[in-house]
């Protein structure tokens, strides 16, 4: 157990673990890392538990020094990484690529060169669970704090207080690959949304057949799509009142304002919507939206539509493929809330 | 399913509940279920009894329950659901007499709220646009029982319904970037509670020093969809007095 000093955030970094379910009914989302995958495959090779809290960089990363020894391991985007020991020794830190750090050690991250997010964890945990916060080690938190605990300059974060498991010796090649197939693709397999009939047929298909780039404006609440426009129906809908009721939302949703450019709903996003939803992210592809950058040469997206059978078989296959590498290791990092543990 | 009603009447309002609900897939995890019924009060009655109930139940594999105006949405693990299984057992517990909306209903709670001009900066606008004094507005703002329909737009923001017509007043045509945690609002026929500091757009006639929402507290949000309302007038000296902030020399 030790204390990470954060000498510098990078432009968004925050404490996230996989979130909490069973709280939406007061508002709350289920939160947690934008790219859960990257961030279970991150516990994995270090032996934790799936949802133990990591950092979570966006497109750049920070500068972390290390008061204690510690194991620690970059899942995710890859972005540039060096370790500078105490003893002065300077070395690059490969993604998926599990490392012993001694006491003094400072580890500086920079800029993405594929993927948008990537998660710094330590064997142990980053941080602390509190009720359904988590917290840098320090109780007090405020209520703003509920959905993420960005990170600021020279806070201390404490590291390695939870339970960790025999590690299996594990082909990282083989964690890298999982993420590489799961995470970095620019085809999303989606299901037809529950208000297609807010939309003319023409329109609907335009949105299967439309590439789409990443607007800036995205955020851990929702990615905005750019480059293809979808029309709403604006004349009252046969049996409706014209104007769509607030109702639940959920992660995946792809929302299609008045305004016609598509929103696709991810970790923070609000719990309840009013705007038509055209199709739904398959859990199994919540990954690639958490790495869905708006960097430069950032490649076009396309949505393929698949069944909801097919789409949870997708997931399950994943989750087979996941166990198969690393074993089963379950959800159960400190203090749970939640009735459940949280999944993907 | 087994019938086991007694009454006639039970068992025909258990009927008239089977033909108000339809259900469909939301994505690969979730079961939207959307409730029919003559009025918006009626819809929002059958989504909160429903609402209420599989709380209480066993279902596999579900995780979450996101109540609205008419929907009820149901978020299940996808590594345990059976699309089919889940709806037979929504279904089976949905089509029951224990549904009745009246045996139901949420807790009561009063909101105490300082309305007075430091804590309420368009209670006046509020007056002037519905032609009445501000005592009137406070006088019928604190009359109803209101109901919390649902929480949305931020963690434990209640939408509450049962405001007066008298004083339903449209948002403001350009919202604050930030309203303080604590203020009670008005926009259109609904009212409801900031539980914090974010931007917003309802027209804002009081404040309430309770704290709405407490991520460290169980349960966080101090309502639930179901519970009903009362504002009770209290002065700014309560208002400090009750004000965790104010009361530890925070604010």
């Amino acid at each position: 157990m030790g204390t990470l000093l954060v000498h510098t955030p990078g432009p968004f970094s925050s404490l996230q673990d996989l979130g909490r379910e069973g709280w939406s009914s007061i508002g709350l989302p289920r939160g947690g890392a934008a790219d859960p995958f990257a961030l279970r495959i991150g516990n994995r090779l270090l032996g934790n538990p799936d949802d133990a809290p990591a950092i979570e960089m966006t497109s750049v990363g920070g500068v972390f020094d290390f008061d204690d020894e510690a194991v620690m391991v970059l899942a995710g985007s890859a972005m540039g990484a060096e370790v500078h020991g105490p003893d002065g020794s300077v070395a690059p830190a490969q993604t998926f690529q599990p490392r012993w750090v001694a006491a003094g050690t400072r580890v500086m991250l920079t800029q993405t060169r594929s993927g948008f997010r990537a998660y710094f964890c330590i064997a142990g945990g980053v941080g602390t669970r509190v009720g359904m916060n988590i917290s840098t080690g320090d109780v007090s938190l405020e209520s703003s704090d509920v959905l993420s605990r960005r990170l600021c300059k020279g806070d201390r974060v404490e590291f390695g207080t939870g339970q960790t498991l025999p590690r299996r010796a594990v082909d990282c090649g083989a964690a890298r690959a999982l993420f590489e197939q799961y995470c970095m693709r620019r085809e999303i397999r989606a299901v037809e949304g529950v208000h297609t009939e807010m939309f003319a047929s023409c329109q609907v298909e335009k949105f299967w057949a439309s590439v789409f780039g990443v607007s800036r404006r995205s955020d851990r609440a929702g990615i905005r799509l750019e480059g293809a426009m979808i029309a709403p129906r604006s004349e009252p809908v046969p049996g409706g009142a014209g104007r769509m009721e607030t109702e639940g939302m959920v992660w995946g949703a792809v929302q299609v304002p008045q305004g016609g450019e598509p929103i696709v709903l991810m970790a923070e996003h609000p719990t309840t919507g009013g705007y038509p939803v055209i199709a739904c992210v398959a859990t199994v592809d919540f990954g690639v939206l958490g790495q869905l950058g708006f960097a430069d040469g950032c490649a076009p997206i396309r949505f393929i539509k698949v069944s909801k059978h097919e789409a949870l078989a997708l997931y399950r296959e994943r989750e087979r493929r996941l166990d198969e590498v690393f074993g089963h290791h379950g959800q159960k990092f400190g203090q749970q809330t939640d009735r459940q543990g949280t999944r993907d | 399913m087994i019938l086991h009603t007694s009454s006639p009447r039970a068992q025909h309002a258990m009927l008239l509940y089977a033909l108000t609900m339809r259900l469909s897939w939301f994505g690969d995890r979730s079961l939207r279920i959307e409730f029919d019924g003559a009025s918006a009060d009626e819809r929002q009655g059958r989504v909160h009894a429903a609402y209420r109930h599989l709380r209480t139940q066993k279902v596999h594999a579900l995780r979450d329950l996101t109540p609205a105006y008419r929907t009820l949405l149901l978020t299940f693990d996808p590594v345990y659901l059976e699309f089919a299984a889940a709806e037979k057992a929504v279904r089976m517990l949905l089509d029951s007499e224990r549904l009745t909306p009246a045996a139901q209903a949420g807790k009561f709670v009063e909101v105490p709220v300082c309305y007075e001009a430091a804590h309420a900066p368009d209670l006046a606008e509020v007056a002037s646009i519905n032609g009445l004094s501000t005592d009137d507005v406070v006088r019928l703002h604190t009359q109803p029982e209101y109901t919390v329909c649902f929480t949305g737009f931020s963690p434990g923001f209640p939408y509450l319904a049962g405001l007066p017509a008298a004083i339903a007043t449209p948002r403001l045509p350009h919202p604050r970037a930030s309203v303080a945690a604590g203020s009670v609002g008005i926009a259109g026929a609904q009212t409801g509670i900031y539980p914090r500091s974010t931007a917003g757009g309802w027209r804002l006639i009081g404040r309430t020093p309770l704290r709405m929402f407490d991520g460290a507290r169980h349960p966080p949000a101090m309502l639930a969809p179901g519970d009903r309302v009362r504002f009770v007038a209290i002065d700014s000296t309560r208002f400090a007095e009750l004000d965790p902030a104010i009361s530890k020399g925070e604010a």
